[in-house]
């Protein structure tokens, strides 16, 4: 069998085992479960290893075809699965991530209600996930796009007990598919125009030259659309914070780790596309410019410890947008490789805080705890994300300021340096406020299934910059040869680049420093205003509110109750009504009396023949 | 006899005979099971023996009233394949799913009745056939509403009757009206539809021929504004004639626009195309919309499937082979779920004694089967990836790009106006607390699950294996659009 | 000028029967009128045949008035069915066919 089918078909296989597990017996030891859980992935994770060493020594490209999924006309796809660097690269982590978080999951579901309902979704998200990074045409990488929001869905009101979660799912479908709907609308477009010479990547990349260059920005605009949807940029960021009211493994698994990355990763897969669209390309910076600060903004004044990581990762995504914008594809992927490790590991450094301390998330009463091993690698975690060197985040991130400062525009960059400030300050506030009090509470202590993965994911969160190591340390950046995408190179001097870096640091430094003054053995947290804007979100969910959903409500009403009942349904069965009437005027006259009939019958006759004799006057 | 001859006739023969003796209701239900089972043997030996290659087969054809050019000439291709397949599968396991529940013979001579009716109506190719198919299949819908419904259910189907026939004879005008010109023009006459397609019309008399079939077809579907009386009638009638309605006949009023609109009148169908792609569009949103304030399930349903049939409308008349081949898809696809969400509805109202959202709740925690193979139908509805739905919207989607890049936009919304009340229906009827009337909640019990799983499998199949079944549509959908191309270019 | 008389007297007599058909209320007058006007086409029947030396309206009229004799016994029968129903023989009770209001 082929390679590639076995890697994606592996985790589907275990989901479906699992539901005809649940479907077929009552009472199973939770073990089978947890076996069945990981065997998909596990098998998953190790061979995308492998794909990845082939691909990246060997430069080897996997691919395997399933069938023709659809063939009309011109219309072909195929469902194949294509590894080239790129998808080499996206399930060298998707992969094993995922495995990681199914080992840390079995530790935090352990002994709950739908254990294995939970561990069914969760595989099947992992099989849409590897549809979607090995898909080799756009239509099935978008059953992958919409598979993963499916799951999603499932994911976040797994609690569905109380309704509220549910409803936090669908909001989170209902504006992944308003993304869905530019990106199918993208590449409906795309294929009308130059589909029918194929519509695989490498097709649609040769051909890309024949589209004119206003359908082209639209295209692109579109795909973006997706892409917005899918990882929370702004405007359609608001499902994410809600995000979180799945269970914490999902957190760190789908709107961490690799799901929100989607988008990133999209964008990247049509670099040629994007860097045909200069416009539609800065335009997508702006918004990760704008999303970054934005989240970052108001994660400062957020006090649900999973809602402040959920607002992390929209600003990180923001930084990788800004990158993708600006032509640094191969530096929006590493940080993004990064990122699915720092930030599954704050997640899942969370989720412990949470399990051990009776589910309770609002870092006010979580304030004090006393657990040493989580404390050091939430401390890891919060170091690498806010691009402390050594860690992998300072290569990524960096990397990153110094394209945007070598793009020329001043202004993103100077929003990047913003928030990557802000990062620091709601990063650490969120620790400071957790263990730097005077106070201590004890707490349970974590399984080693969950402490185990979090090990790993920490020392890949120290060394994974390795991989890409830049050529001001002598290094080769690895990765970006690997990829080998279409880059546009901003180059800078080494001098500039180091003196970005020693400023960014510095200043980062300082803000640190700032946030230690203010919360850490203080009660300055307590004080802070709950009713701002900020705290507030900026209106933005209320605005919605106000806005889109109660306007569709009031449409509704007025469609079904006004135009539909009164308007048109009346008056259809008013004619019916005046029909009944007027047969109520003539039934008066059939009033069964035998000699009104023969009345009736002789006026009828004698008008007959008055007609007839004027008629027939002139013969007779 | 014929393969579709038998299909025609052997559920309307034995309708007759149930009907006129008087014998005890298990043989009734036993010999409905036997008659369907047969149908459906015949409807899959059908399948396979299907030209994948080729568009109208099993042509059978003899003269009937040869005096007036009426003859009995049936044929099935593409697009009529999945409807056959749909009205063969969906009957008996509607029988297997509501078995216990049904225990009056007439419920169940309606049904054979009616599934004889769509299925001539469905290979009829004599307009005077199909006609006469047209009507059968509506008095079975008559008397189950009148006899088996709910609330003020003799008014409902008065209405309902009246309005349809109210189209049926505009129909007849029109059938009869193209018939006596084909007599002027060729001295004989003939109803069969290969023959009336050589008429010559003026533009006016075309148009208001067109009017008489488009108006039958338009309040059977339904598409607005002629849709007042869909949700009233699916919230009244029982759930077999539910399922009759909401999964064949309308699809039927789709496809005979189609078959016989477009070949009977094809100039000025395209004419008019940009006009019904505007009312269809408008239709997907406007039902769309309607249903999201809705808090009776079966009346959300109808809106629903009125939805998703105006977008059945616009895949037609874009007259292209994506459309097209979408829209075949579509009437399938939405056949399957629609039946298994009206089947659950039932199912739901058999236990808790209610349709309203708001009374229900929790369900997911004291029913998991149910609640699962729910919200499978649902989301099939909404049409994410991996169900028929996605397959047929993409396509159509596809289509009215190519149409026209407005006509897509609009139409692309369909991936989202469903979700907003299914998703929301699903929360509040599945999740949070358990409500007084689901604390009893029994599961799916057996002979429930043995009618929902097929439909469940059907859809996967579908949604992943979509080239299999397309490729009987296909041909039928080029020898089509090759047709319009030398009509239109020329 | 014969036939004229005849043709005269036959639509007075009908008339004379219209009128009491309509205009009467009791059952048995109304057959009468009923009788009236049948004898009254009768005649001009007769009339009319005897004008133009052709005897087959002479053979209808005959069979008319076969039939109008086993009508009578048949509305004989009539009568004394309405009679017992009602008690009556006035027309306007008899309005079972109508509106009931």
């Amino acid at each position: 069998m082929n390679v590639l089918t076995l890697l994606l078909l592996g985790p589907l296989v275990s989901a479906v085992l699992i539901f005809l597990i649940i479907f077929l017996f009552s009472k199973v030891h939770q073990s089978v479960y947890t076996f069945l859980a990981l065997l998909g992935p596990g098998v998953s994770a190790f061979l995308a290893l492998f794909v990845s060493y082939y691909s990246y020594f060997e430069k080897e490209v996997f691919s395997s075809h399933l069938f023709t999924w659809l063939h009309i006309g011109d219309f072909v796809v195929e469902a194949a699965l294509k590894a080239d660097a790129l998808s080499a690269f996206m399930i060298l982590f998707v992969a094993p991530v995922s495995f990681l978080i199914h080992i840390y999951a079995t530790g935090y579901m352990d002994g709950q209600r739908s254990y294995g309902r939970f561990f069914a979704y969760f595989n099947i998200f992992v099989f849409f996930m590897l549809l979607l990074v090995l898909a080799d045409n756009p239509i099935i990488m978008f059953i992958g796009w919409e598979g993963v929001g499916l799951t999603s869905y499932a994911l976040i009101g797994f609690y569905y007990e109380e309704i509220k979660n549910t409803y936090a799912g669908n909001k989170a479908f209902i504006l992944n598919r308003i993304g869905d709907f530019g990106f199918l609308s993208a590449l409906m477009l795309l294929f009308l125009e130059i589909g029918s010479g194929g519509f695989d990547f490498e097709h649609i990349f040769y051909n890309l030259v024949q589209i004119d260059s206003g359908m082209l920005s639209l295209i692109a605009f579109l795909l973006f659309v997706g892409a917005m949807g899918k990882s929370a940029q702004i405007p359609l960021f608001v499902w994410l914070p809600d995000a979180m009211a799945g269970p914490t493994p999902v957190s760190a698994l789908i709107h961490a780790a690799t799901m929100v990355t989607a988008g990133v990763y999209m964008v990247a897969r049509f670099a040629p596309l994007y860097n045909l669209t200069p416009d539609i390309s800065i335009f997508i910076a702006y918004v990760g410019a704008l999303s970054a600060l934005f989240a970052a903004v108001v994660a400062t004044r957020e006090y649900d410890i999973k809602k402040i990581l959920a607002y992390s990762t929209m600003s990180q995504l923001g930084f990788m947008f800004m990158a993708l914008g600006v032509g640094a594809y191969s530096t929006a992927l590493f940080h993004m490789f990064a990122h699915a490790f720092f930030k599954a590991l704050l997640f899942m450094a969370a989720g412990a805080i949470i399990a051990a301390f009776h589910h309770k998330q609002d870092i006010r009463e979580l304030r004090g705890i006393q657990a040493p091993v989580l404390f050091v690698m939430m401390y890891i975690a919060t170091l690498t994300i806010t691009a402390i060197p050594p860690f992998s985040a300072f290569f990524s991130k960096d990397a990153i300021m110094s394209a945007l400062y070598a793009s020329g525009h001043v202004e993103i960059f100077f929003l990047a340096f913003v928030a990557s400030l802000l990062t620091a300050f709601y990063m650490f506030r969120m620790v400071f406020v957790l263990f730097f009090t005077r106070e201590k509470k004890s707490a349970q202590k974590s399984g080693a299934s969950m402490i185990y993965p979090m090990a790993v994911l920490t020392l890949l969160s120290i060394f994974a910059g390795l991989l890409n190591f830049p050529e001001i340390f002598a290094g080769e950046l690895n990765i970006s040869h690997w990829l080998g995408l279409a880059e546009q190179s901003h180059k800078v001097p080494h001098a500039t680049e180091i003196i970005l870096m020693g400023v960014n640091t510095l200043f980062i430094a300082g803000v640190i420093f700032y946030t230690y003054k203010k919360y850490a053995y203080t009660d300055a947290i307590e004080k802070e205003n709950e009713t701002s804007v900020i705290a507030n979100k900026f209106y933005v969910d209320a605005f919605y509110h106000q806005t889109v959903v109660r306007t569709l409500q009031a449409f509704s009403l007025f469609f079904d109750k006004t135009i539909s009942k009164s308007l048109i349904d009346d008056s259809i069965n008013a004619m019916a009504f005046a029909y009944y009437k007027i047969g109520k005027i003539f039934a008066h006259a059939e009033n069964g009396n035998v000699r009104f009939y023969a009345l009736y019958i002789l006026v009828g006759v004698v008008s007959g023949f008055i007609y007839l004799y004027f008629l027939l006057g002139d013969v007779v | 006899m014929s393969t579709l001859s038998l299909m025609i006739f052997l559920p309307i023969i034995t309708a007759f005979a149930l009907f006129v003796t008087k014998i005890h209701i298990n043989i009734v239900k036993t010999l409905y099971m036997i008659v369907t089972g047969i149908v459906m043997y015949l409807a899959f030996s059908l399948y396979v023996a299907f030209d994948a290659n080729a568009s109208m087969q099993f042509i059978e054809y003899h003269p009937w009233i040869a005096e007036y050019g009426i003859s009995y000439h049936i044929g099935v291709d593409g697009v009529s394949l999945g409807i056959v397949m749909m009205n063969a599968i969906i009957m008996p396991l509607v029988a297997i799913a509501l078995y216990k529940q049904r225990d009056k013979r007439g419920y169940w001579i309606n049904l054979l009745f009616v599934q004889g009716g769509i299925m001539g109506a469905v290979l009829s190719l004599d307009l005077m056939l199909f006609y006469l198919f047209w009507e059968v299949m509506l008095l079975p819908i008559f008397f189950m509403i009148g006899l088996f419904g709910y609330g003020n259910k003799h008014f409902i189907t008065m209405k309902f009757n009246i309005y349809t026939i109210l189209g049926s004879l505009m129909m007849l005008i029109g059938i009869l009206y193209v018939a006596v010109q084909y007599k002027g023009q060729f001295g004989v006459y003939s109803f069969d539809l290969y023959d009336l397609k050589n008429v010559k019309l003026g533009a006016r008399e075309s148009f208001f021929a067109f009017s008489g079939f488009m108006l039958a077809f338009a309040i059977k579907i339904p598409i607005f504004p002629f849709h007042t009386w869909l949700s009233e009638t699916y919230r009244s009638a029982p759930t077999g004639a539910v399922i009759v309605m909401s999964a064949l006949m309308a699809k039927l009023g789709a496809y005979a626009i189609w078959r016989f609109l477009f070949t009977l009148f094809p100039e000025t169908s395209h004419a008019l195309a940009p006009y019904f792609i505007g009312i269809g569009l408008f239709g997907l949103i406007y039902f769309g919309i309607s249903a999201m304030s809705q808090s009776h399930l079966k009346k959300m349903f109808a809106l629903s499937s009125a939805s998703h049939l105006s977008l059945v409308v616009v895949g037609f008349f874009i007259y292209d082979v994506y459309g097209l081949v979408g829209s075949s898809y579509l009437i399938v696809a939405h056949a399957v779920s629609s039946t298994a969400l009206f089947l659950m509805a039932g199912m739901l109202f058999e236990r808790t004694k209610t349709y309203h959202i708001d009374s229900l709740g929790g369900i997911a925690a004291v029913a998991p089967k149910f609640a699962l193979f729910f919200a499978f139908f649902a989301l099939s509805i909404v049409g994410v990836p991996l169900t028929a739905g996605f397959v047929a919207e993409v396509l159509i989607v596809l289509g009215a790009f190519e149409y026209d890049i407005y006509v897509g936009f609009i139409s692309a919304t369909t991936i989202l106006l469903a979700m907003l009340f299914m998703f929301k229906m699903i929360s509040q009827v599945l999740y949070g607390k358990v409500s007084e009337s689901a604390k009893n909640f029994q599961d799916l019990r057996l002979h429930e699950l043995i009618a929902l799983i097929p439909l469940a499998l059907l859809i996967l199949a579908m949604g992943i294996f979509p080239n299999y079944f397309i490729k009987k549509i296909e041909p039928t959908a080029k020898s089509f659009a090759a047709g319009k191309e030398a009509v239109y270019h020329e | 000028m014969m036939l004229k008389a005849y043709m005269i007297l036959s639509i007075i007599l009908f008339s004379i029967g219209v009128v009491g058909l309509i205009s009467r209320r009791n059952i048995i007058v109304i057959y009468m009128s009923i009788e009236l006007m049948l004898n009254a086409v009768n005649l001009s029947f007769v009339a009319i045949s005897a004008d133009l030396g052709e005897s087959s309206a002479q053979v209808i009229s005959l069979i008319i008035i076969a039939i109008t004799a086993s009508e009578a016994a048949l509305f004989m029968s009539l009568f004394v069915i309405l009679f017992r129903n009602k008690a009556s023989l006035d027309a306007n009770l008899f309005d079972m066919l109508g509106d009931k209001k």
